[in-house]
């Protein structure tokens, strides 16, 4: 070693100038590598990689394009880092096929993912996302149980819910004075104001009798499922326990889907007179038209029916809203950041910018989303212009997650391909049920 | 002499030995599946390979080894010591065990644990009109791989659909141009109703830059001829022995002597009703080209108007939309008793198409629900022998290149098709795949099909096909169509950097108004009016009249362009007025499209009341709702309905497609096909 060492300054005293290029060209080859990687990313202006951040996320179908109109906000602040939103379409089902595509084939290099909270799961497990850097990131202001959404098991941070989703009951004001609390209550209500006739208001003609008592979502999509798991809790009855167990085949649950299946067409509109089962926005059209009492919808439809820009209400009949009477089902979206993203400072910093409090409170008052921090309804403007917001807060503190499952997709599906086994046979529960159900959250088809 | 003797006292050691390996290898072959399913099953098929290769080896060369083999045992024992030699069997034995035992073990354990593996999606586009049947035939996919692989699928299935317009733009453009947005994901496979579709993809490609469209596959996998289907109880006894020998021009002939309305999809909407134009034409010998001057021969001018001018009054009196062939078997089904048509209809349809409907009839189902339907509402079919057929190509597109999961999923999946089980699962949903004899529903008898009817199942001559579309424009009456533009106070809501509402409505008119023809008459009106109900901006006139000094379309455009939004939507008191103003002309097939964003607000009059008074005007009422508020049960529906038309709905992103393709079957001139 000393023999080596002796020879290795021997060279260099032979050849000065060779050993100092060599030595200069190393040096700077380490500082040039020091300054790059570590220095110039703290000498910028906000340390975030440079480039341009891509979006996927469903079709932005707010007044106005919020979304859009917050992404182009970023980009007047950050033009070394611009963003821009892939849309897609505005079905859910398709929305996850082209992100799994993306995430699978590694087709363009995506960034941010705007994932339905029943995907967290399938996307972390799949290693699609990948977590936040949650050291110096300050969540207190988010309500708890859209966050929850973004944690794994662990309590681990995977993204942050873009914007959150509960439920409303729609009632209609000139036939129901106090909205029920149970279903039971609900139920128990049918002769009486499906008997009355609707009150004029001042100013407004009376509105047209309905026809039935309650409209949801009955159309073969994840509404369906909503509705029907909803359906299950109204009656106490469980779909997946708290120890992840499959209890569909309880007598709570039958009753439960029982009511939604009842033969008497004046107890629930489910379908339209061509045939088609409701999607959220053919059930407000049919309370809109005054067909139905009351309509489980989510809070979106508040201002299709009663557009701020408009001088006539969209609806014919006046109309309140409040909770469900049973717990609804928590919905939402939340922005996480791909694994195979080249930026991932700058992805975490749009997100953190898209649910920040004013970018919240600027996607609730313009475009409609539940924003998901508690400060947007505090909002004595906001509870003043949107009445139905505290309800709204209340509505999401209540509600409840579905199923946490990495295959929630195929649960989802045969949860209603037996919902509607269900609907069409009295509301009777198959037997085969809970081992379907048991094979689809482990990916079987039999 | 010893050597002598053992070569003569065992010759039948190597035949035996070749027989155990030829059988043990093909056993192990057999358990691996073909094709292998899984990383266990290909470990055994390999393993069963090379075993039948050794087989095959020792077969080959038993002559040269007769009687060695016994020389080769003695050599080995004398050189190699038993326990050693015992020692290297019995780990070589162990590792083949291990190696072919390990590999399920491993899975076994992993799904007991977490279940399934992860599978690759794959997206499958298909036709509107085949979209129930595509997403049957995905799960009976998704069943038999789960089948093979111990209940695990290995691949998922997403099936999307658009109109035959809408998916070969949208492939043609290489999904670019919002397909994402108005169709769905990148599909990895197209499932088109006809190789017309792709070539028309392929020719429309090079109109929006770019190399060619990443087409990996493309071949028909199964056939579907075009029939009629007659009610079952309306057809005597001496024709159901001709079903197969009656030309459609004896049919055309037949069906009249019978007091047959006769209906058929719309040839610019639906393939089946393309081909079956060009059935009807070849039967009357009316195939030759349009002359440059744009005119017909007299005489053939008037025999194809004769044909088109029957299958107008047949679709007008029983109240039938425009458009594909569901929508006209499901209005044709569902209709209630009292309001069918007098005349008993004969539908134009694919052989696929009824069988479906004939088994969903026997099966109690129906487009209504609730609806018990009535057994002689079932359509017997009729196979004119001159008749085309839709040949059903698969189409692969490679969007991520040839070795992405994707593609080798799509791979496997068009395998299938070709295999016994796929083409099975090809006949139930209604399709005859090629070189397949078995016969069982829907293509039987008992849902009033013919097992194995002679049909043309070669692809349709392109320049006949444009002949037809030619001929079939020039005959047809022209469209009368005046559209009512709502522009109340939400259509100024704001939808994004395309504008308001109003705005991107008045862009999607544009689009459509480009297909109006010199022959098509067009007026324009918006509501609420100014001081009534509506303002009349455009008045309906000819396509080639000039209005204000510039063209109608133009005018139209400038008109809307000119509004500001605002008041309230006296929604039913414009269909009144607009059936009123748009009927009259015997001479011309009459329509009001309503394009609107929300319900009427004036309170005036309620939907049965307006449904009783434009039922019998003769002009169609197509609505078309934009946003969010749908097509409410009972009100919007009912009145189109009542009319013979639709309501829509369409989103701000695809109000233009929804215009222009009801624009394409309305007006006579420039349609989509």
């Amino acid at each position: 070693m000393r023999l080596r060492t002796k020879a290795m300054t021997d060279a260099i005293d032979r050849h000065p100038g060779r050993s100092g290029l060599a030595a200069g060209v190393i040096i700077g080859v380490a500082l040039a590598a020091l300054f790059n990687g570590y220095v110039w990313p703290l000498l910028v202006r906000d340390g975030l990689e440079r480039g341009e951040l891509l979006v996927m996320s469903g079709k932005d179908e707010s007044p106005g394009g919020q979304r859009k109109a917050l992404v182009e906000q970023w980009n007047l602040m950050h033009p070394r880092s611009p963003a821009k939103i892939i849309e897609l379409s505005s079905l859910a089902d398709d929305q996850r096929s082209e992100m799994l595509r993306n995430a699978q084939s590694g087709g363009q290099e995506v960034d941010i993912y705007n994932l339905d909270v029943t995907w967290m799961a399938e996307f972390r497990g799949e290693g699609y996302i990948r977590p936040l850097d949650d050291a110096d990131l300050d969540t207190a202001g988010f309500l708890a149980k859209p966050l929850d959404t973004c944690r794994d098991e662990g309590g681990r941070l995977w993204g942050l819910p873009f914007n959150t989703d509960a439920g409303l009951l729609y009632y209609r004001t000139d036939l129901v004075g106090t909205p029920p609390d149970s279903r039971t209550a609900l139920i128990d209500m049918a002769p009486q104001v499906l008997g009355r006739a609707p009150a004029a208001a001042p100013g407004r003609p009376a509105g047209p009798a309905p026809i039935a008592l309650y409209t949801g979502q009955f159309a073969d999509y994840e509404g369906l499922t909503v509705n029907a798991m909803e359906a299950i809790w109204a009656a106490d009855g469980e779909v997946v326990d708290e120890d992840g167990r499959i209890v569909i085949d309880s007598a709570a649950a039958g009753r439960g889907l029982s009511w939604l299946a009842s033969g008497n067409p004046r107890m629930v509109l489910s379908a339209s007179s061509e045939g088609e089962y409701f999607h959220e926005e053919e059930s407000a059209g049919a309370f809109r038209d005054g067909q139905v009492v009351f309509m489980r919808n989510w809070p979106v439809e508040y201002r299709a029916l009663n557009p701020p820009a408009s001088d006539t209400p969209a609806s014919k009949v006046p109309f309140d809203v409040a909770r469900l009477p049973w717990p609804s089902v928590l919905g939402g979206q939340n922005l996480a950041i791909s694994s195979r993203s080249g930026q991932p400072r700058a992805a975490q910093a749009l997100i953190e910018f898209l649910t920040s409090e004013r970018s919240q409170q600027i996607l609730f008052e313009r475009g409609g989303f539940a924003a998901s921090r508690r400060l947007v309804y505090d909002d004595q403007e906001v509870q003043r212009r949107y009445p139905y917001a505290m309800t709204l807060r209340q509505a999401i503190e209540a509600a409840r997650p579905r199923p946490v499952l990495p295959r929630y997709a195929q649960f989802s599906e045969e949860f209603r391909r037996i919902v509607r086994e269900a609907l069409d046979n009295g509301g009777q529960i198959p037997p085969d049920a809970v081992k379907r159900l048991d094979d689809a959250r482990n990916g079987y088809r039999r | 002499m010893p050597d002598k003797r053992r070569r003569t006292s065992r010759p039948w050691l190597v035949p035996v030995a070749a027989a155990v390996f030829g059988v043990a290898g093909t056993t192990l072959q057999q358990i691996g599946t073909d094709p292998p399913a899984s990383r266990g099953g290909l470990i055994l098929f390999i393993a069963g390979t090379l075993i039948l290769l050794f087989a095959a080896v020792l077969a080959l060369v038993s002559r040269w080894l007769h009687g060695k083999v016994p020389a080769l045992l003695a050599w080995i024992t004398a050189h190699v010591r038993l326990p050693m030699m015992a020692a290297v069997v019995g780990a070589s034995l162990l590792g083949l065990l291990v190696g072919l035992v390990s590999p399920p073990a491993a899975v076994a354990v992993r799904r007991w644990f977490s279940g399934c593996e992860t599978v690759t999606e794959i997206r499958v586009l298909t036709s509107t009109e085949q979209r129930m049947a595509v997403r049957d035939l995905a799960d009976a996919y998704l069943v038999w791989t789960a089948d093979r692989n111990g209940g695990c699928p290995t691949v998922n299935l997403h099936v999307i659909a658009a109109t035959s317009l809408t998916a070969v733009e949208a492939v043609a453009s290489r999904w670019s141009n919002g397909a994402l947005v108005r169709i769905g994901p990148h599909p990895d496979v197209w499932l088109p109703d006809s190789s017309i579709e792709v070539q028309r993809a392929i020719t429309r490609a090079p109109d929006y830059g770019g190399g060619s469209l990443p087409i990996a596959e493309n071949r028909s996998i199964a056939t579907s001829p075009i029939v009629l289907g007659v009610p079952v109880s309306k057809v005597p006894a001496e024709l159901r022995s001709t079903r197969a020998g009656l030309a459609w021009g004896r049919l055309l002939t037949e069906s009249a002597r019978q007091g047959w309305d006769l209906v058929r999809p719309d040839p610019t909407a639906s393939r089946v009703g393309e081909l079956a134009t060009m059935a009807l034409y070849q039967s009357q010998d009316l195939n030759a080209p349009v002359r440059d001057d744009g005119n017909a021969s007299v005489r053939d001018d008037g025999r194809v108007r004769a044909i088109e001018l029957r299958i107008e009054s047949s679709l007008q009196r029983g109240g039938y939309p425009p458009g594909a062939v569901d929508g006209l078997l499901c209005r044709r089904h569902t209709e209630p008793a009292a309001r069918t048509p007098a005349p008993p209809a004969a539908v134009i349809t694919s052989e696929q198409a009824l069988v479906r409907l004939n088994r969903d009839v026997r099966g109690g189902r129906d487009c209504v629900i609730g609806t018990v339907a009535e057994p002689e509402r079932c359509l017997y079919a009729f196979y004119p022998p001159d008749t085309l057929s839709l040949d059903y190509p698969f189409v692969r597109l490679d969007w991520d290149g040839a070795s992405s999961p994707q593609a080798f999923a799509a791979r496997d999946f068009g395998a299938w098709l070709t295999t016994v089980d796929g083409k099975r699962e090809l006949q139930r949903i209604g399709l005859r795949p090629p070189e397949f004899t078995e016969t069982r529903d829907p293509l039987s008898v008992d849902l009033c099909a013919e097992p194995s009817p002679a049909y043309s199942r070669r692809p349709p001559d392109p320049a006949t096909l444009a002949a037809t579309a030619g001929r079939y424009r020039t005959a047809r009456r022209p469209g009368r169509v005046l559209l009512a533009v709502d522009s109340s106070g939400s259509m100024q809501q704001s939808v994004g950097p395309e504008g308001t509402r109003f705005q991107v409505a008045t862009a999607g008119v544009a689009r459509s108004l480009a297909l109006l023809s010199a022959r098509d008459e067009f007026g324009l009106w918006v509501f609420p009016g100014r001081r009534g109900t509506h303002d009349a901006h455009v008045p309906i006139g000819r396509g080639d009249e000039r209005y204000r000094g510039v063209g109608r379309p133009d005018a139209a455009i400038a008109a809307l362009r000119g509004v500001a939004p605002g008041g309230g939507t006296p929604l039913y008191s414009t269909i009144v007025a607009g059936v009123a103003a748009a009927g009259g002309d015997p001479d011309a097939l009459a329509s009001l499209v309503v394009l609107t964003d929300g319900a009427d607000t004036e309170g005036r009059l309620r939907a049965e009341d307006v449904a009783d008074q434009v039922r019998r005007a003769g002009v169609k009422v197509f609505v078309i709702v934009v946003g969010a508020a749908g097509c409410p049960a009972g009100t919007l529906g009912l009145i189109a309905r009542s009319t013979g038309g639709e309501c829509r709905r369409a989103g701000f992103d695809t109000v233009g497609d929804v215009l222009v393709e009801l624009f394409g079957a309305l007006w006579s001139g420039r349609g989509p096909a």
